[in-house]
């Protein structure tokens, strides 16, 4: 490593290009290494992401050649797209219910599992991890919430005389947007929720012992001075985690409430993408929501990791 | 000492019956089938045959005893039929076949017989028949005697055909016997009726009673009829004998000791099971093992013909048989290497017939232990490895289906769940489906009957449990099953209070002991081989040895490399032969069958190879789309999308068009075209039906509804009863059957702002709103238990009754669904809703004329007909196809009465053509229902209020294809004045001189890949494009003097 660094020196009179090049050539094994990863990830990941900015200012249709339409599907889009609003209005709603909530829940589980013994830690992590990593397990509300009158909810609700019929619980709009977002709680421990443990596993003990030393007095300065600016890099992960999940929030309802769910009083975003890119086949239009979302997604997340820049200060 | 157990135990359950006395309603069950009542038949007469006595009570009421069989025996000739027209109702037709005098009967209605008994007693009946068409189902008969079916047990009889196989080669030789197709894989040989005279005892076709039934015939005149259920069949003779019981094998012994027989002294008899004689059924043929190392034939890549039976051979009364040259006369052993891994812990049982007579009476149940792996052994009851004495000579073997010594067992089971279903029912009438365990219901006082008979039912469930662990030496999970409903039964009958708290666990245990029944009576056996030895010789073994097995799997493994499996029927050899690809969404056992068919059928025909894929449904428009999508494509469900955006051929211009679609209703046809283009082949259609308990409606003194109305009027007396009606929410069949219309101008525009419309969606509203009926209910589940006991679904519920209610078969049907009152002339309208799949040509297909014909075969009638009947003889009775071409329908095996039904369903059908933009109006209909249901809206408002919402959807999506949108239909009506929309239509095909049904199409059709998107395509010179079309609007709306596109172009 330090043979390495000290060749590559500069000599005054090269280009920034010649500079570089003479650096890949030098680093040429650990450009190798990266390449597979990186071509696919150009190839499948940059490419359509970059494209689809370009398709949203068209009409493609996947049938016939497109024609360029300019602004004209952001336009329609915002002013004569109500079904936008309404999904814009659900998606924001979703959002900020449950992105923050489920980020500071993943933190204080979390928080709350590292305090345990070893063993006990992996049996509570599985225990919370199991609703996000077993896929489709939020079907199981299909059922608890069945509308039959011997859904297990409906069932309780009609023995005791609380009710006289069943109730629709995903057919009607008082109540698919809060059961949504109560399961989307109860499956938000996910990725985030892994990179906070290994975070809180990661810290230093010293930097507590030092701490102390330094005047440190309850658990909520130590969280605050060093745990936290400790595992920044988990939180800024987290947060793009959270943000992504819960913008791009839709599967869930489809899956319970149906797409549309009734009334579109469930509609996100993510559902009017799926509708016209996937049932439409209207791609340009499509390409041109999903344009909107990546930058509300952006916006997102950069007024986040500059909440997230005050953390320790 | 045989069957002493069963008898006593018979006998037990008799003396408990008899003690109870006639409290215990025994009710009937029938075949597999819920019979089809006819509308006109009401239930009052049909529960008379609820009410059906069992053959045990039979014998009771009759004095049964063997000293009553007289001896004498009766002959008739069929000729000699009661020709009185009132009592012969069926078409007869007097004939000589094979020089014998026989007559035809027809298909439905009734024939009868006089014969003169002369002693009373107890008699067998037999019919001489012979099938009159290669059909490929059973012919089905009603048995009476003196106007009425003696009881339950004798009711239904099915006279089977016998088939034998067109093999190529010798089948006493190993090689050669099958067809192959050219990569080497054996092809199932084609089945061919066997036209022959059969002697037919009256029987239980459930297999519970394996002797012939006995009927009790006075001195002096009797009648005797059948009534016509399916197929018309010749009849020869008809005629009553005394039965008479067959010798033990005991006995037997003694006798061929007696006699002084010998083992023979002879080579072993051998022959391949997969070649036999003949079959009972058209579903029973040769089938392959790749399993097993040694079973006989075998080869490490392909698929050679060398088992029979499996999952074809296990329904009670199918048979196969074989022939054998048998080289000296001796004791023989009958040896087979068979498979049974099915029934777990328990035996399967063959009843076995040489040279068409038992031997003696253990042959009829000889056992077939369950093992994971191939065994050997000789035909037995377990105790016995039975001898046989063969004459020299050519002989026959028959082995039939049956349930052997379970046959007590099962058939006890089988009065047990009747009987505890009656209980539940009774109990469910007083408390509701959810009673309160606290409350005291004072059951003993009310229903002291019922507490009774759970009691003897646990008792009796008990005996069986201990019957079965003592004929198989084991408790297996078969019995435990037995075992926890006896225990649970128990407690419910000793303490009453537990009675409500155990409700909902006894109607699971009933449906538990359902699904039992089913399981224990298919009775599963594949045979690899029959080899009969001399008395006293050492069988073959069973299985490979662990290096032959070894050996078996790497040549296996390694052939995997080389032997291409998907390409079943690929005929490389032949250079001039196509091939094309066809995707299906099915599931693998369909396409399976598919793939097997199309190799025995088309390839051969058209010697056109497929290669059959199985693919995941949304994959179909992407990859047209992406160019590589397939030549054909099975179920389609809506072609239509497809076709709008140009990625569906049309299919009017191929040669046999007109012929194919002569084959579908036309009901069929209307979701699949659009402005005068077909895109799709129908393949299944389905209807809604109405499912009814008859047993429970008899029981409440209702008849079937006739319409809407008596519906309705018949919600509040089942509601009172704690019971529901599973309604549809489907308001196009309202509206359909009041006459009214869904669209607009084809397609421009939804009609909801109509009185019609908004009165048929509140109608159906109401059924929700005011009178509570549930929205959402598992159907099965509540039909079975009878607490929906009128059900509106689609007759493909039919199969999932069959299998999920063995228990209530016999106590329901389906009739047409209820219909409208037209008060003016007083006709009732019984429109309903079809769904239809289809059978596609893609664009880009390579070659689209050779995909024309796969799909006119596929459409044909045979092809309907043999995956009907595979699907069934696979998966059950439940596997009925909902087939929408209309010949095939004809030949599936529903009963005369259900067809009828079906048929007058499918004459009654109607389809909403989904025009673009369809899909947008089910979903704010379903808004207006839930608004109406949720927060008790009115239903016409919330449908008013989505009118324009939809028809802007419409337009978009017209505008998006190039179609005439409403505006501009709208400036040309009010310009032009034109009344309707097909006034215009009609002046505009005058002015042009085209054909007004055929020439139209608003849909882009660019097939030559031609990039001009026509509006109308009527002017084939003249096409007018989106942008002129535009000018010309423009024109019409502004010039007072253009009036059509062609003066226009002029000016």
């Amino acid at each position: 490593m330090a043979k390495k660094t000290k060749d590559a020196t500069y000599n005054g009179n090269m280009t920034k290009a010649q500079w570089t090049w003479l650096l890949m050539k030098r680093y040429k094994i650990g450009y190798f290494m990266i390449a597979p990863f990186m071509i696919l990830f150009f190839l499948f990941t940059v490419i359509p992401v970059v494209a689809s900015i370009f398709v949203s200012l068209t009409d493609y249709n996947m049938l016939q050649w497109p024609n360029w339409v300019g602004l004209n599907n952001y336009i329609t889009l915002f002013l004569d797209d109500d079904l936008f609003i309404i999904a814009l209005k659900n998606t924001l709603l979703f959002a900020v219910a449950v992105g923050p909530a489920s980020y500071l829940l993943s933190f204080c589980v979390a928080w709350f599992i590292n305090e345990l013994s070893p063993k006990m830690r992996a049996f509570v992590t599985l225990i919370f991890y199991a609703p996000s990593i077993s896929g489709g397990a939020y079907t199981i509300f299909s059922y608890i919430f069945a509308s039959d009158s011997y859904g297990l909810v409906n069932g309780w609700l009609l023995k005791f005389g609380l009710i006289d019929s069943p109730i629709l619980f995903f057919q009607n709009t008082k109540w698919v947007m809060p059961l949504c977002i109560a399961i989307a709680l109860w499956m938000s421990l996910g990725t985030a929720f892994l990179s906070f443990i290994a975070g809180l596993q990661g810290l230093d003990r010293s930097q507590f012992e030092a701490a102390a030393v330094d005047g440190i007095t309850n658990r909520w300065q130590e969280l605050w001075y060093v745990t936290l600016p400790n595992m920044k890099s988990q939180l800024r992960f987290g947060a793009v985690m959270a943000i992504t999940g819960s913008f791009g929030f839709g599967a869930v309802v489809t899956a319970l409430a149906g797409n549309p769910s009734v009334e579109y009083c469930a509609y996100t975003i993510a559902h009017h993408l799926e509708e016209y890119g996937g049932s439409r086949m209207e791609v340009g239009y499509a390409s041109a929501i999903s344009f909107v979302l990546f930058l509300i997604m952006v916006g997102a997340n950069m007024l986040v990791q500059k909440l997230l820049a005050k953390v320790g200060e | 000492m045989r069957n002493s157990k069963p008898k006593k135990l018979t006998a037990l359950v008799l003396a408990l019956v008899m003690l109870i006395g006639s409290t215990v309603t025994v009710f009937a069950a029938d075949g597999d089938s819920g019979t089809a009542g006819t509308q006109s038949g009401t239930l009052t007469e049909l529960g008379s045959d609820y009410a059906l006595i069992g053959y045990e009570s039979y014998k009771t009421k009759y004095n049964y005893s063997t000293d009553m069989r007289t001896g004498e025996e009766v002959t008739v000739s069929a000729v000699d039929y009661v020709k009185d027209p009132e009592v012969t109702t069926a078409e007869v037709e007097e004939t000589t076949v094979d020089g014998v005098d026989c007559i035809l009967v027809s298909e439905s209605g009734s024939v009868s017989w006089k014969i003169d008994i002369p002693e009373t007693g107890w008699y067998c009946v037999r019919f001489v028949y012979r099938a009159a068409n290669d059909k490929t189902t059973d012919i089905e008969r009603v048995f009476k005697i003196n106007g009425k079916a003696p009881y339950s047990e004798a009711r239904y009889q099915n006279m089977n055909k016998i088939w034998y196989f067109d093999y190529v080669g010798d089948p006493s030789e190993r090689d050669g016997v099958f067809e192959f197709d050219s990569t080497g894989n054996e092809l199932r040989p084609a089945a061919v009726l066997s036209q022959e005279w059969t002697d037919y005892s009256v029987k239980d076709t459930d297999g519970y009673y394996t002797t012939p039934l006995e009927f009790y015939l006075e001195k002096g005149e009797n009648t005797i009829t059948l009534d016509g259920v399916r197929d018309k069949a010749y009849f020869s003779e008809v005629g009553v004998y005394t039965y008479e019981e067959l010798p033990s094998y005991e006995d037997v012994l003694k006798e061929y000791e007696s006699k002084g027989y010998e083992p023979a002294d002879t080579d072993p008899i051998y022959f391949e099971a997969e070649t036999p004689d003949k079959v009972s059924n058209y579903t029973i043929y040769p089938i392959y093992d790749r399993s097993s190392a040694i079973t006989s034939p075998q080869d490490k890549a392909k698929i050679l013909r060398n088992t029979m039976g499996g999952d074809k051979w296990v329904t009670n009364g199918q048979w196969i048989s074989y022939s054998f040259e048998c080289e000296e006369s001796g004791l023989y052993q009958i040896g087979i290497r068979f498979s049974q891994d099915v029934l777990k812990g328990m035996y399967t049982s063959r009843a076995v017939r040489i040279d068409g007579e038992y031997p003696f009476e253990e042959a009829k149940a000889c056992q077939f232990p369950y093992d994971n792996k191939w065994q050997t052994g000789y035909l037995g009851d377990g105790n016995n490895e039975f001898r046989f004495y063969l004459e020299k000579g050519t002989h026959t073997i028959e082995l039939e289906v049956c349930l052997g010594s379970l046959s007590d067992v099962v058939r006890q089971v089988d009065s047990v769940v009747n009987s505890l279903n009656n209980d539940y029912m009774s109990i469910v009438e007083l408390t509701g489906a959810d009673p309160d365990e606290y409350r005291d219901y004072g059951f003993t006082r009310i229903m002291p009957d019922v507490i009774a008979d759970l009691g003897i039912q646990s008792s009796i469930l008990y005996q069986l449990v201990d019957y079965i662990s003592e004929i198989n030496g084991i408790k297996s999970d078969n019995t435990s099953t037995l075992e926890q409903a006896a225990v649970l039964v128990e407690k419910m009958s000793s303490d009453e209070k537990e009675i409500a708290a155990n409700l909902s666990s006894l109607k699971e245990w009933v449906s538990s002991l359902g699904t039992w029944l089913s399981d224990v009576s298919t009775q599963y056996l594949e045979m690899d081989y029959i080899i009969i030895q001399p008395a006293d010789s050492e069988l073959p073994r069973a299985e490979a040895n662990g290096w032959q097995s070894f050996w078996f799997e790497m040549q296996k493994f390694f052939a995997s490399f080389y032997a291409d499996y998907n390409a079943i029927g690929a005929d490389s050899e032949n250079e001039n032969s196509k091939t094309i690809e066809v995707w299906t969404t099915s599931g693998r056992d369909q396409a399976q069958i598919i793939k097997n068919l199309v190799n025995n059928g088309y390839t051969l025909e058209y010697n056109v190879n497929v290669n059959l894929k199985l693919v995941a449904g949304g994959a179909l428009l992407p990859s047209i789309l992406a160019g590589v999508g397939p030549d054909a494509s099975i179920d389609a469900t809506n072609p239509l999308d497809m076709a709008i955006r140009g990625a569906v051929l049309p299919l009017n211009d191929y040669d046999t068009f007109d012929e194919v679609m002569t084959r579908f209703a036309d009901s069929a046809k209307d979701p699949l075209s659009l402005y005068g283009k077909t895109y799709a082949i129908p393949v299944t259609q389905s209807f809604p039906v109405m499912f009814c308990r008859d047993d429970i409606l008899s029981e409440l003194g209702l008849e079937v509804p006739e319409t809407w109305d008596d519906l309705m009027s018949m919600v509040p007396v089942l509601q009172f009863n704690n019971m529901d009606i599973g309604m549809t929410q489907d308001y196009m069949i309202f509206l359909y059957q009041a006459g009214g219309e869904y669209w607009k101008n084809e397609g421009m525009a939804i009609n909801f702002d109509d009185y019609t419309t908004l009165d048929s969606f509140e109608y159906m509203c109401n059924f929700f709103t005011q009178f509570s009926l549930p929205i959402s209910y598992s159907a099965e589940n509540r039909f079975k238990t009878g607490e929906m006991p009128v059900l509106i679904n689609s007759y493909a519920f039919y199969n999932t009754l069959i299998v999920f209610a063995p228990e209530i078969s016999g106590l329901w049907s389906f009739y047409e669904i209820p219909g409208t009152l037209d008060k003016e002339t007083g006709e009732v309208n019984r429109t309903s809703m079809s769904a239809i799949s289809g059978i596609i040509i893609p664009r880009g297909s390579n070659d689209d004329e050779t995909a024309w014909t796969f799909l006119d075969w596929y459409s044909d009638k045979d092809f309907q007909v043999d995956y009907s009947n595979e699907m069934m003889a696979l998966l059950g009775p439940s596997a009925k196809q909902q087939v929408a071409n209309l010949e095939a329908f004809e030949e599936l095996p529903w009963s005369e009465s259900e067809a009828s039904t079906l048929r007058s369903c499918l004459d009654h059908t109607a389809a909403i053509v989904p025009y673009p933009g369809n899909y947008y109006v089910g979903r704010y209909a379903g808004f207006a229902f839930n608004a109406a249901y949720n927060d008790k809206e009115d239903p016409s408002d919330e449908l008013l209020s989505y009118v324009d919402t939809i028809n802007k959807e419409l337009t978009r999506k017209r505008k998006e294809f190039d179609l005439m949108v409403d505006d501009e239909w709208q400036a040309i009506k009010d310009y032009m004045g034109f009344e309707s929309f097909n006034d215009w239509k009609e002046y505009w095909a005058e002015l042009n001189d085209l054909d007004i049904d055929s020439d139209t199409t608003y849909i882009q059709d660019n097939r030559d890949g031609a990039k001009e998107y026509t509006y109308v395509d009527w002017m084939d010179d003249n096409k007018i494009t989106v942008e002129s079309h535009q000018k010309w609007l423009n024109a019409v709306k502004y010039d007072g003097e253009t009036r059509t596109y062609k003066e226009w172009v002029e000016k």
